[in-house]
């Protein structure tokens, strides 16, 4: 995979983030579940930073950025705090996968951000209620 | 949202990383001077160095780590799980070399300090690995020191 293709999977994986995350914050509520939805809040601007961040570094090599879906297939509903977590867990999961991948298809400076990338989705994972892993976005090497 | 790739066998990063260059000289089509060199002409692996001075980082962590949670044993517990995700990750940047056991720092005098000093050596490491995944030629190599810092990161906030 090139670099630019590799650059648009993972803006094509913010986009699914941001609107994963816009219907977890919607089911989220923040007098009842103020901690969550502070979680939920941050992560949602992250990935809408890395979207925009992403754009800039698709432009500046001419290329056209991949716009977001019409629409995405949302997970069954999310009733109760738990299974927002359940998703949002799920969602920076992938991510953490599609940034290891760029961390294999870059070099300088768009590595450095594909770098932190994970390691912020790492981290998120944590914060989300979820388990430390031996090799986040790379769960093969543990096999 | 789509699939990337960089799915990768256990050993497949190291290997990749150690042996590119080694099979690129094998497809030299000038044959080799029979005549014994002075110098060695095949270069090193680009990636030796970078594997090298992670496998040391991680051991240096590990030195620490076993001195500490013999010293303090209200530690142990807390160590345990760190012991044993630097093994995995060690087991993984196995290139075949003899490790030289690294000589520890001191240990903190009370578990409190000793416990911040982990902290630290667990927070300087993480930066190290992402280091040498900035640094490795190999993009295999890159992705999994990258999830080893990712993983030593994770646990700061665990």
């Amino acid at each position: 995979m090139s670099t630019i293709e590799s650059l648009q999977a993972t803006l094509a994986a913010e986009h699914a983030a941001i609107f994963l995350y816009g219907d977890a914050g919607a089911h989220t509520s923040q007098s009842a579940e103020p901690d969550l939805f502070g979680t939920i809040s941050m992560l949602y601007r992250a990935h809408r930073a890395r979207r925009d961040q992403l754009r800039l570094l698709l432009a500046d090599r001419g290329a056209v950025p991949e716009a977001a879906a019409a629409t995405y297939v949302l997970p069954s509903q999310l009733a109760t705090p738990a299974a927002v977590r359940r998703q949002s867990l799920k969602t920076e999961q992938r991510c953490t996968e599609v940034y290891a991948a760029l961390v294999a298809n870059t070099a300088g400076p768009d590595r450095d951000w594909a770098i932190s990338a994970l390691i912020e989705a790492a981290q998120a994972r944590i914060l989300l209620g979820g388990t430390p892993e031996t090799f986040p976005g790379a769960p093969e090497l543990s096999l | 949202m789509s699939t990337p790739r960089a799915h990768t066998s256990r050993r497949t990063a190291l290997t990749l990383a150690l042996s590119a260059p080694l099979a690129l000289a094998a497809c030299d089509l000038d044959p080799p001077s029979a005549a014994p060199s002075q110098s060695p002409t095949t270069p090193p692996p680009p990636d030796t160095e970078v594997v090298a001075s992670a496998r040391k980082a991680i051991l240096l962590t590990v030195a620490l780590l076993e001195v500490v949670s013999v010293q303090h044993r209200p530690l142990r517990a807390r160590i345990r799980p760190l012991l044993d995700l630097h093994a995995a990750h060690l087991e993984v940047l196995d290139d075949g070399s003899e490790d030289q056991s690294p000589e520890a720092a001191l240990p903190a005098d009370t578990p409190a300090m000793a416990r911040t000093q982990v902290s630290g050596a667990e927070s300087n490491l993480a930066v190290t690995l992402a280091d040498a995944s900035r640094q490795a030629a190999s993009g295999d190599l890159a992705r999994a020191l990258a999830s080893m810092s990712a993983a030593v990161a994770q646990r700061a906030v665990a």
